[in-house]
């Protein structure tokens, strides 16, 4: 990380600044985003809505370090993405992202407890701290007792917060969840939701979130919507 | 390393039929290898084990064409020339026409020249005093069951007939090569019979052997022997006794080369065994590469996953592949190859051949990762992320 150049110091964790973002669909140019603005402060439960092709995923996705704006600033956690090499931005995100997708996207050869120690490998530590550390996270989402069970032998809901786990092991300044009760039955989605805001409320992360769900996004201190690659005034 | 490590292992075993069909082709792929560099390294062996300061000397036209014998005391007078014996391949069959073994008519300097031909002075005075006495190697006796006093008949090809001998004799041989499976007998019988039955020239030979003295080049001595019977009616050429049998090898340089190439072939078959295996394994797994990326997996690490798939494969195979080896090897040569063991006398797995079987395995290991693991440490991780197989 010595060579990263590090961004201004300001107060919110997510700052994008006049965005665009556009993909090249056979020989039609979509654009995705368009002059996207969005700021996040530190702490914050922030909830991206809007119909599909709206660009909330590609949004999250950019703040996240996964995609690349095509210009403009984005700077999160001090950090300005774009001076960033692909290396570079992986071990950025390995630091500062918790990734929580719709489809858990566990690794299936993993035990629960296994795969929230995977990003812990990356990191200089002992094996024995990496089980420590896996084992608190998986505590915090409940799942203490299922540690030695691999994801076939998981309902939807704990697959999704063993996910959920694996986010947070690093402890990330961010977590961004794409859809994260996509998949789950509203019981399900509940509980996922609510260990979402404890992570909020309790360990103080700041999250960026996808939905379609309106009892969800209930659950989110900010609600920003999109529309065509703008946010909806 | 360790979780690295059980990832790998438990990725590569997902599929544990793909796997095992992938272990056992890459497998068949290093035996076939290995038997073929090793028949190769058979083929070679006698040029190995040659003595630098033997010559051959025969007939300039070619094998087939004899020389007298008066030119061994020609060659004698020649400075650095220390003895000179000589020799006729006899070609006779014993018992069954397809098992032949060689069979030398040499005089008894050749037994001075060629000292691995290690026998007791008892056996050599029995030997010599026998007209039909022959001395028989070891391994050839024990597979024909010859031993001293033993009568036994060859029918003679360039020398038909039958020809009756006596086992004078089993010698041991120091060095490895095929002298262990070889006959000799006396010149002079065959020579008494060729004279009445006129099959070819009498007083003839085909191979004159020369011992070059301590301090004498061979090289120049060998030019010196060519130049004394240049513009003769029989013509000379001499060569070093690594160069002969070099030359026997060649003969067969088009097997040679056709083995080289199967074993060339036998690896890009491997290699696309294992290449197809890690192609598909990783397309299967594209949504899983892209979520250790986003979990901050450089494209290097993902890539390494790949490859140590990779390894693991060949691993396994390889460690298969020893096990087989040392089972198969520790057989008799005969147990292995049958009676082609007659024409491989030197029918041994080599350190050096099984080195670079593991070299091959582990190149081709290496080629086979590249496309998979250049494809998807390229692969952006919103793309992988996309993708639902």
């Amino acid at each position: 990380m010595e060579a990263v150049k590090a961004a201004e110091p300001q107060s919110h964790i997510v700052s994008v600044s006049n965005v665009t973002k556009s993909y090249q669909r056979g020989t039609e140019t979509v654009e995705v985003l368009r002059d996207m603005n969005l700021s996040v402060s530190p702490g914050e439960f922030v909830v991206l809505m809007g119909p599909s092709g709206s660009g909330k995923t590609t949004l999250l996705n950019i703040v996240a370090g996964i995609d690349t704006a095509d210009s403009g600033d984005v700077i999160v956690s001090g950090q300005d993405l774009r001076t960033l090499s692909e290396a570079q931005l992986a071990s950025w995100r390995s630091k500062t992202i918790g990734f929580v997708f719709q489809f858990y996207n566990l690794v299936p050869v993993l035990s629960a407890i296994e795969n929230v120690a995977l990003p812990l490998t990356l990191f200089p530590m002992t094996k024995k701290e990496r089980e420590d550390r896996a084992k608190f996270a998986l505590d915090v989402v409940g799942l203490g007792d299922r540690m030695k069970h691999f994801p076939r032998e998981l309902s939807g809901g704990q697959e999704q917060r063993v996910a959920i786990a694996r986010a947070i092991v690093t402890d990330p300044d961010i977590i961004v969840a794409d859809e994260p009760t996509g998949d789950l039955d509203r019981a399900s989605a509940t509980e996922i939701m609510d260990l979402l805001k404890k992570l909020n409320q309790e360990f103080h992360k700041t999250i960026l979130m996808v939905s379609h769900d309106p009892a969800s996004a209930a659950y989110a201190s900010r609600k920003v919507e999109l529309d065509k690659g703008k946010l909806k005034a | 390393m360790g979780e690295i490590l059980k990832l790998i292992i438990r990725n590569t075993l997902r599929h544990k039929l793909r796997a095992a069909l992938t272990i056992v082709g890459i497998f068949v792929a290093l035996f076939a290898f290995t038997m073929i560099r090793t028949m190769v390294s058979a083929w070679y062996s006698g040029v190995e084990t040659s003595a630098k300061d033997r010559l051959i000397v025969r007939n300039a036209v070619s094998l087939v064409f004899y020389l007298p014998i008066s030119y061994r005391d020609d060659i004698s007078t020649i400075p650095g020339v220390d003895r000179v014996g000589y020799a006729n391949w006899f070609g006779g069959n014993y018992q069954q026409e397809r098992l032949r073994f060689a069979q030398f008519a040499i005089d008894p300097v050749y037994l001075e020249i060629y000292d691995e031909i290690q026998i007791t002075p008892e056996i050599k005075e029995s030997y010599l005093k026998n007209r039909k006495g022959i001395l028989v190697g070891e391994e050839l006796a024990e597979r024909w069951n010859l031993y001293p006093g033993k009568l036994i008949q060859l029918d003679g090809s360039i020398f038909p007939g039958p020809w009756e001998f006596e086992v004078a004799g089993v010698f041991a041989n120091k060095e490895k090569n095929g002298r262990s499976r070889t006959m000799y007998f006396h010149w002079d019988y065959l020579n008494e019979r060729n004279r009445i039955e006129k099959w070819r020239e009498p007083d003839h030979v085909g191979t004159f052997a020369v011992q070059v003295k301590n301090g004498f080049d061979p090289a120049l001595v060998a030019k010196e022997i060519d130049a004394k019977f240049a513009n003769s009616f029989a013509e000379t050429l001499t060569e070093s006794e690594t160069a002969f049998r070099r030359g026997f090898v060649s003969m067969s340089s088009s097997i040679i080369v056709a083995l080289n190439v199967i074993s060339s072939v036998v690896l890009v078959i491997m290699l696309l065994v294992l290449a197809n295996t890690l192609i598909m394994s990783s397309r299967e797994r594209y949504r899983e590469y892209a979520i250790l990326k986003s979990i901050g997996f450089t494209p290097g690490r993902v890539f390494a996953l790949i490859l140590g798939e990779s390894f693991f494969l060949v691993l396994i195979s390889t460690a298969f592949l020893g096990l087989v080896l040392s089972v198969i090897f520790s057989l008799p040569p005969r147990q292995i190859i049958g009676d082609l063991v007659d024409f491989f006398p030197v029918f041994e797995l080599r350190s050096s051949t099984v080195l670079l079987a593991m070299l091959m395995a582990v190149v081709v290991s290496v080629f086979a990762a590249l496309t998979p693991g250049l494809e998807i440490a390229r692969m952006k991780v919103v793309d992988g992320l996309r993708k639902f197989i």
